[in-house]
């Protein structure tokens, strides 16, 4: 394996494990935080400024994947992290954390307000730095997976006809074949063929299963 | 008394009224002065008409009673003159010497003039009586506005004197019988009299000029005991200024503090899990190492920041590289400037510009000065300030100018005034108070609005060799 290839697959390894976009205007920080991530198996990109960051996002790349989060630090001369945190919460939802040395309450409950998951006091000890990126990779990974489920439950019911999609409702109403019938113009056998189709294209193993995921998608 | 017996008598009160002024000369040789002068000169011509009186014979008769009267007109007039010198109201030298010879005219005309022998009688004594109320007046007031026995001696002996010339006029004119005779039985008595007003006035004299030495010893005592207390306090304000200063900007140096702290904890907490989990080999424990050492540095440069603006309130003094506290303080307040997005721009010359003072204290003016500025263009969008360092032949001009929206009128003409301030949370010292430091320093604290907007302070100093002197 030619070293390109072996830290390719190094970073793929730890990006399976959690992505942590760092950013702070201090370089010592950025080196010290990150060795201490890298160490614990975590890929770490650093940023010394959040429009660098933020400008970076604009070009769409793909990066291995794996669970993401964000840590922030609110004091930074260009762009401070509250107002960064607000622009990245614009683009998509990976977990933010903040952190500061000398911020007030205000700080806080702006950052928290704004959907931060932490907001970290500097200086942080590693075991509190490591438990809020556990939490907000863990976070990161049930967000990107409701959008996955989420995503492929529409792609599924894009794939059901107008007919079936109208049984799928009445069914999930928990409404019976012959009323269903009635109410649609439809002969029983027609509604139990179209129930059966629904079924097979939702992947539902049963009526039970397909009233659950309709009901998730709040129909 | 025969003519002989008063003649000696004569004699040894002028010997007296001589050795007097002589005594005033030398105990009050260190605090000569016009007044003093004046007055042994009083004494000395009354000695000398009582020498003529003493010895008829020395001058011819037709010279002789002119010249002891006027001697003795001048005397009196001398010694009025110079408690007059004492009050600051003496009267102009040319008067007193038009006076003495229209005295002396008036006495001639007297002798030659038939039929005025009770004017010419009276005139001697009436003169002698006003001018000794003169003097009495004159001693009287100064005892009284100085508080002196001294003067009120004096003021005592002379209005004896004057009691007895009212006692020779009274037999002169009032139609009595033996006046001529009166007068000489009483001459006893003016000898003792005169000898008592000389000793009087004389030792009064000295204690008044010894009372007012002292008194003036002590006002300087206690304006030089108020002079070092003021500067004391002027010190202490400066610290008190100096250590809020750094109140003020302890906000942000806590910040700077925590990121090199941050920065050390994260890398040796990298370190001990890392060795802890074997996962670390040499070359990474030694980069976390490195890095750690670095922050210490960084840290130890704040600290070391810290403690050189906080220091004992005396000054020291030495030359002082103007440049170089400016670049200090710009980043003392970069965080500040920082985080307002304030640009600067410093323009010094190149040369060194060093001037003679006490670098703390003109690095708290500069502080202050930044501060201000920094404040003034928080009220506006585009922010900057220009600090341009030049020098003169003799002066160093150190010029911060603010994009803010500049000064008030009134607001200029106050500023730098004691506990004035447009802050809310200002003491209103920190103007005055850099304004006294640069006094203190011979230096001066220019505030102005600049052509084309914005506040100016100029903070002028003298340079180092150019008569900067110390506080």
């Amino acid at each position: 394996m030619s070293p390109e290839l072996r830290s390719a697959a190094e970073r793929a390894e730890r990006c399976r494990r959690g992505r942590i976009v760092l950013i702070d205007d201090d370089v010592e920080i950025l080196a010290a935080i990150t060795s201490l991530l890298e160490f614990e198996g975590y890929a770490c990109d650093s940023f010394s400024s959040a429009l660098d960051y933020l400008r970076q996002l604009e070009v769409p790349r793909r990066s291995p994947p794996g669970p993401s989060c964000v840590l922030l630090d609110v004091m930074m001369p260009d762009l401070d992290g509250l107002e960064a945190q607000r622009r990245l919460a614009d683009l998509d939802d990976t977990p933010v954390l903040l952190m500061s040395g000398a911020s007030g309450a205000r700080e806080a409950v702006t950052a928290f307000r704004a959907g931060a998951l932490d907001f970290l006091i500097k200086p942080i000890e590693a075991e509190t730095l490591l438990a809020a990126v556990e939490r907000a990779l863990l976070a990161s990974r049930d967000r990107q997976h409701l959008r996955v489920k989420a995503q492929s439950l529409t792609r599924r019911l894009a794939a059901l006809t107008p007919r079936e999609h109208d049984v799928a409702i009445r069914v999930a109403h928990g409404k019976l074949n012959r009323v269903i019938g009635e109410e649609l113009g439809l002969a029983l056998r027609t509604v139990k063929l179209y129930r059966q189709r629904c079924l097979e294209k939702l992947e539902a193993r049963n009526t039970a299963d397909l009233i659950r995921i309709l009901q998730e998608e709040e129909l | 008394m025969t003519g002989q017996e008063s003649g000696i008598s004569y004699l040894s009160l002028g010997l007296i009224n001589l050795l007097l002024p002589l005594l005033i000369w030398v105990v009050l040789a260190r605090l000569r002065s016009r007044v003093v002068a004046l007055w042994c000169l009083g004494s000395l011509l009354g000695a000398g008409s009582l020498f003529l009186v003493g010895r008829p014979g020395v001058l011819p008769g037709r010279i002789f009673d002119s010249a002891s009267n006027l001697m003795d007109f001048m005397s009196m007039l001398c010694i009025i003159q110079a408690l007059r010198l004492d009050q600051k109201v003496p009267w102009r030298f040319r008067w007193l010497a038009v006076a003495s010879l229209g005295y002396l005219l008036l006495y001639e005309f007297t002798r030659q003039a038939q039929g005025y022998l009770t004017l010419r009688m009276a005139l001697v004594p009436f003169v002698a009586l006003i001018l000794l109320l003169q003097v009495v007046g004159w001693a009287w007031l100064i005892a009284r506005r100085q508080q002196s026995v001294s003067a009120l001696a004096i003021a005592g002996a002379h209005l004896l004197l004057a009691g007895n010339m009212v006692y020779i006029l009274a037999n002169l004119l009032l139609p009595r019988s033996g006046a001529l005779a009166c007068t000489r039985q009483s001459s006893g008595l003016m000898d003792m009299l005169g000898l008592l007003a000389a000793l009087a006035g004389d030792v009064g004299f000295i204690g008044l000029a010894l009372e007012r030495s002292l008194h003036q010893w002590q006002e300087a005592a206690a304006g030089e005991a108020r002079l070092e207390e003021r500067q004391i306090l002027g010190n202490q304000l400066a610290h008190l200024d100096r250590q809020r200063g750094f109140g003020l900007v302890a906000a942000s140096l806590a910040h700077e503090l925590n990121q090199p702290l941050t920065a050390i904890l994260a890398s040796a907490q990298a370190a001990q899990r890392g060795t802890a989990a074997n996962r670390l080999n040499p070359a990474q424990s030694l980069e976390l190492l490195d890095k750690i050492i670095i922050n210490v540095r960084r840290l130890s440069m704040i600290t070391g920041r810290i403690r050189s603006f906080i220091r004992p309130a005396e000054p020291h003094l030495g030359p002082v590289d103007l440049e170089q506290i400016t670049r200090e303080m710009l980043e003392m307040v970069a965080p500040d400037l920082q985080r307002q997005d304030v640009r600067v721009a410093f323009a010094a010359g190149g040369e060194l510009v060093q001037v003679q003072g006490d670098a703390i204290q003109l690095s708290q003016v500069v502080l202050n000065v930044l501060r201000n500025a920094i404040e003034a263009v928080q009220l506006v969008p585009e922010r900057s300030l220009q600090i341009q360092l030049t020098r003169s032949a003799d002066e160093a001009v150190l010029s911060i100018r603010d994009s803010g929206p500049g000064l008030d009128p009134e607001v200029a003409e106050r500023a730098g005034m004691p506990y004035f301030t447009t802050k809310a949370d200002g003491l209103g010292l920190g103007l005055s108070i850099s304004t006294a430091i640069l006094q203190q320093h011979k230096g001066s604290l220019v505030l102005r609005n600049a052509e084309g907007g914005g506040a100016s302070v100029d903070i002028r100093l003298p340079l180092l060799g150019a008569g900067g002197v110390l506080p």
